[in-house]
């Protein structure tokens, strides 16, 4: 109910912002746009072999600057919490001599901050105006495992992020101001710790974009 | 684009309200907290054993230190439960006068973590006119001490029978359980099958 409550003020101040300056000859081309969108996380890889249920607690966003009609630049934060609990079992532990039965539980949080260029396929008039971006930045990580409630591993690193993605805006007012974002992204976030070769996940996304002027 | 600044904010605390971690610990019943952990000597053979006791009460060990033997009703239900699987698994309890091949020590180890931490606004709530003093004067922060007790029982199990020609009482099984409320009796019988489940070498 919480969460409902927010989504609905921050589109409400978003449409309020946006209906405000109903400009006749805006050109939403020419503005920077923040973008801000929830989204769900799909580990692949190492990632998987760690976590492999699906993140619903995933948020990012963005501030993309125009250059021309159909690309723009501009900065990515992005965060995806992977958390998977495994059911009490026996883990061989060290030499073959001694056995662990535990809860494991395991934390991993991506937050790749990426720099990114935009490509959209029509022009910001259009009613769906369908996109391609790739990022590329670091990946700010943080990694814990617990064998029941004590820490196993509790390790923040910094990696490489590339991430790219497609999907589509949607303008819902009449400036095209205002709208839905709506897009697939791939992430390839390489980790080499504790024999995790990478943190690789995929995500769809959905969420809000504005243009600031 | 200052007037955006507002809807940023409102943004940026939404992202860092829903973007908090899932807490592990926050996800653990008092049964998933608790860890077992079992070693065995490899060149101990534990068909040979036949006999064993198990000590009468448990050492207790706090901070490192011992400071003698108990017995409440915890470590009561840990010896019974730890008689009845080693009888399950074939050995024979006998009196420690009569000399068993294998002797069982139990140890409940206590930690007490205590830590100091230091609140520095306290002096927002209490207003130094209430005790007569006015301008000039404020509370400092106040310092706050905590105390954390973790606790756990090892056990550990010597080779009797083969003391007198190794010239030393070799552990050729010890075991260790930690976690939440493993001294209740009515977990115990379950957390001492469990270290017998993961010894499966531990019979005869």
């Amino acid at each position: 109910m919480q969460k409902i409550l927010l989504y609905t003020v921050i589109a409400l101040a978003v449409v309020q912002k946006a209906g405000a300056q109903d400009l006749p000859y805006y050109n939403p081309g020419n503005t920077p746009v923040f973008q801000l969108r929830y989204g769900i996380g799909f580990p692949l890889n190492g990632l998987k072999d760690n976590v492999n249920s699906t993140s619903y607690n995933g948020w990012d966003a963005s501030l993309m600057f125009p250059v021309g009609q159909h690309f723009q630049v501009g900065l990515n934060i992005e965060y995806q919490d992977f958390y998977q609990k495994y059911p009490m079992a026996t883990y061989p532990y060290g030499d073959k001599s001694t056995n662990i039965t535990a809860v494991v539980s395991n934390s991993i949080q991506n937050i790749p901050i990426t720099a990114r260029a935009t490509y959209k396929f029509l022009s910001s008039q259009a009613a769906v105006q369908p996109y391609i971006s790739a990022g590329v930045g670091v990946n700010a990580i943080s990694y814990r495992q617990y064998l029941g409630e004590f820490s196993n591993i509790d390790q923040n690193n910094g990696k490489l992020a590339v991430n790219g993605e497609a999907g589509v805006l949607i303008p819902v007012t009449r400036n095209r101001k205002f709208g839905f974002n709506l897009a697939a992204e791939y992430n390839y976030l390489p980790y080499n710790e504790f024999g995790i070769d990478n943190l690789n996940y995929w995500g769809v996304k959905g969420g809000l974009f504005v243009s600031l002027r | 684009m200052k007037k955006y600044w507002g809807l940023a904010v409102l943004c940026g605390a939404a992202l860092a309200w829903q973007g908090c971690r899932k807490e592990p610990l926050n996800h653990l019943s008092n049964a998933e907290t608790r860890i077992y952990i079992t070693q065995y000597d490899t060149t101990a053979n534990f068909t040979t054993y036949k006999t064993f006791s198990v000590a009468d009460s448990v050492a207790l060990l706090i901070n490192g230190q011992n400071v003698g033997m108990e017995l409440g009703p915890g470590e009561t239900a840990f010896i019974r439960a730890f008689d009845s699987a080693m009888t399950a698994a074939g050995y024979a309890q006998v009196s420690k006068e009569s000399s068993p091949d294998l002797a069982v020590n139990l140890t409940h180890i206590s930690t007490n973590y205590v830590g100091v931490t230091y609140f520095s606004d306290y002096g927002d709530y209490w207003d130094p006119y209430y005790w007569g003093y006015g301008y000039g004067y404020g509370f400092p922060g106040y310092f706050s001490a905590y105390s954390i007790n973790e606790d756990a029982l090892a056990f550990d199990m010597f080779d009797l029978k083969n003391a007198g020609s190794n010239k030393q009482l070799k552990d050729v099984w010890s075991a260790l359980i930690k976690g939440e409320d493993i001294f209740n009796t009515a977990n115990v019988p379950a957390e001492v099958d469990t270290l017998f489940a993961q010894s499966p070498y531990l019979k005869m």
